[in-house]
C-alpha cells in the first residue's frame, strides 16, 4: 500500500515539476511566437497584394501595412456577419472557415481588394491561406494566394504547397472559373497538360487547377487550398460585394 | 575513466551510430531528410532533447521507482520536446514550419527513450551528458549525410544552392529515402569494419 502511494507521489512530483517548467517556457516564448505569426501574416498580405501579371504591388507601397496598428485600419466589417471565436464565415457545403478580421483596400481606380485569411482541412491538420480578390467595375478576379500554415502536411508531397511554382498554379481565376467552383485537374477529369496557355485558360475560365504534375499527384493539400478559396468566394458573394 | 569517455564518443559517432548501426529513429531519418538544412534542424533538435533528457534522467534515476520508470522518462522527454517545439516556433519560425509534425514526434523517437533506459539510468550525469551529446551528433551526422545525398541527387542543390539541372526526383520521395539509407548504411558498415580491423592490427 505504502509503496503504491510512494510510486504515485513520485510520478506526480515529476509531472508537476515538468508542468511548471513548461509554463515558464511558455510565458517566455508567448510574445516571440505572436510576433513571428504576425510578421508571417504581414508578409503574406504583402505577397498577395502584388499584381499577378507584373509582380508589382497593386497599390502604393507605403500604404501597405507594416505593423498590426496600420493593418487594423483596413479591417472590413461586412453587414450581417458576426465573428465568433475568430471565425467570420463557415458554410454547410464546404469544409473550412474564413477568419475574422477581413481586410479591404481601396485602389486608386475605384477598385477594391479583399484580403482574406482562411483555412480548410489538409492531410494532417488545417491548411491556412491568405488570398486577395480584386473587385473592379463589377468584375472579380482571384489575384493571389499565400499559404501560411501547412505544418501537418507530408514533407516532399503536400508540403510542396509552399513552393512558388505550386502556388502560382492557383491564380489568377476570373469570375466564370470562381463561379464554377475551383477543382484540381484530377477531380475535373482532365489530364495534365504541358501547354501553359491551355493550362492557364482552363484555370482562368473553368477554375481547373493543375497541380498533379508539380505536386507528385498529391491532391489532399491542394484540395484544402481549393476548399478554402471556394469558401472565401462564397463568403464574398454572400456579403454582396460581387454585384 | 578517459578510456570510457573515448569509448562513448566512438560508439555514438561510429560503432553504435543510431541510424546506420542501430537503425533507431528511422521515422525522422527517412521523413525529414529531404534537404540538408532540414536534416540538420531535425538532428540538432533531437540532440538537444537527448542531452537534456539524459542529464535529467541520470540526476533523478535514484528517485524513480522501478515500476513507473518508463512513464517518468516519457514525461521528462515529452516536456523537453514541447519546450524545443515552442522555442523553435518563436525563434526559428521558418524551420519550425518545414519540420512541422516531426518536432512533436521526437517524443516517440526510440533513440531517446533507448538511451534513457539503457544508459542514463545506469551511469553518472557526466557520462550521460557525453553519451547524449555524441549519440545526438552521430544521429545528426547520419541525417546530414542522408539529407545531403538526397538533396544533391534529387534536387540538384546543396543547402538550397542550385548547381545542377539533373534531378533524380525519386530521391526526394520516400522510396529514394529507403534506397539512400540502405546504400549509406552498407557503405558505413563496410568502412567502419575496415577501420576497426586496422586499429585491432595496430594493437
Amino acid at each position: 500500500m505504502l509503496e503504491y502511494l510512494k510510486t504515485g507521489l513520485v510520478l506526480m512530483a515529476i509531472t508537476l515539476v515538468a508542468g511548471f517548467a513548461l509554463s515558464l517556457i511558455y510565458e517566455l516564448v508567448k510574445e516571440p511566437i505572436a510576433e513571428a505569426e504576425l510578421q508571417e501574416k504581414l508578409q503574406a498580405i504583402r505577397t498577395v497584394l502584388k499584381d499577378y501579371a507584373t509582380s508589382e504591388p497593386i497599390m502604393n507601397e507605403d500604404k501597405i501595412p507594416s505593423d498590426s496598428e496600420s493593418l487594423d485600419r483596413f479591417t472590413w466589417d461586412p453587414e450581417g456577419f458576426v465573428a465568433e471565436a475568430g471565425v467570420i464565415y463557415t458554410s454547410p457545403s464546404i469544409r473550412g472557415a474564413v477568419y475574422s478580421p477581413v481586410y479591404r483596400f481601396e485602389l486608386p481606380d475605384n477598385g477594391q481588394v479583399f484580403v482574406l485569411v482562411g483555412e480548410s482541412q489538409g492531410y494532417g491538420g488545417p491548411v491556412s491561406i491568405v488570398s486577395s480578390f480584386i473587385v473592379r467595375d463589377g468584375e472579380v478576379i482571384l489575384n493571389g494566394i499565400e499559404v501560411i500554415e501547412y505544418a501537418q502536411e507530408t514533407p516532399g508531397l503536400g508540403a510542396n504547397i509552399s513552393y512558388d511554382e505550386v502556388k502560382e498554379r492557383f491564380y489568377p481565376v476570373e469570375r466564370s472559373g470562381l463561379q464554377a467552383g475551383l477543382k484540381v485537374d484530377k477531380d475535373a477529369g482532365v489530364s495534365p497538360t504541358t501547354d501553359t496557355e491551355l493550362m492557364n485558360r482552363r484555370r482562368r475560365e473553368e477554375g481547373i487547377i493543375q497541380t498533379s504534375d508539380v505536386m507528385t499527384g498529391a491532391t489532399i493539400t491542394a484540395n484544402a487550398v481549393i476548399n478554402a478559396l471556394n469558401l472565401m468566394y462564397e463568403f464574398l458573394s454572400e456579403a454582396g460585394v460581387l454585384q | 575513466m578517459t578510456d570510457k569517455r573515448r569509448m562513448i564518443i566512438r560508439q555514438g559517432l561510429f560503432e553504435q551510430n543510431p541510424v546506420f548501426m542501430q537503425a533507431l529513429g528511422m521515422c525522422p531519418a527517412l521523413a525529414t531528410t529531404t534537404s540538408a538544412v532540414n536534416a540538420i534542424g531535425m538532428g540538432v533538435a533531437t540532440t538537444c532533447v537527448l542531452v537534456m533528457s539524459n542529464v535529467v534522467i541520470s540526476i533523478i534515476k535514484k528517485l524513480i521507482p522501478e515500476k513507473v520508470r518508463i512513464p517518468a522518462y516519457i514525461v521528462v522527454i515529452a516536456s523537453f520536446v514541447t519546450m524545443i517545439d515552442m522555442l523553435m516556433h518563436g525563434f526559428i519560425y521558418e524551420l519550425w514550419k518545414t519540420l512541422g509534425l516531426f518536432i512533436p514526434l521526437i517524443v516517440v523517437n526510440c533513440l531517446i527513450l533507448g538511451r534513457a533506459e539503457s544508459f542514463a539510468s545506469k551511469n553518472s550525469t557526466g557520462l550521460a551528458f557525453l553519451d547524449g551529446l555524441f549519440m545526438g551528433m552521430g544521429f545528426t551526422g547520419a541525417l546530414f549525410i542522408l539529407g545531403s545525398v538526397r538533396e544533391i541527387l534529387g534536387n540538384g542543390s546543396f543547402f538550397g544552392m542550385q548547381f545542377s539541372e539533373v534531378k533524380l526526383f525519386a530521391f526526394v520521395l520516400p522510396p529514394g529515402a529507403y534506397l539512400a539509407l540502405g546504400l549509406l548504411a552498407a557503405f558505413f558498415t563496410f568502412v567502419s569494419g575496415k577501420l576497426s580491423k586496422s586499429s585491432k592490427k595496430k594493437d
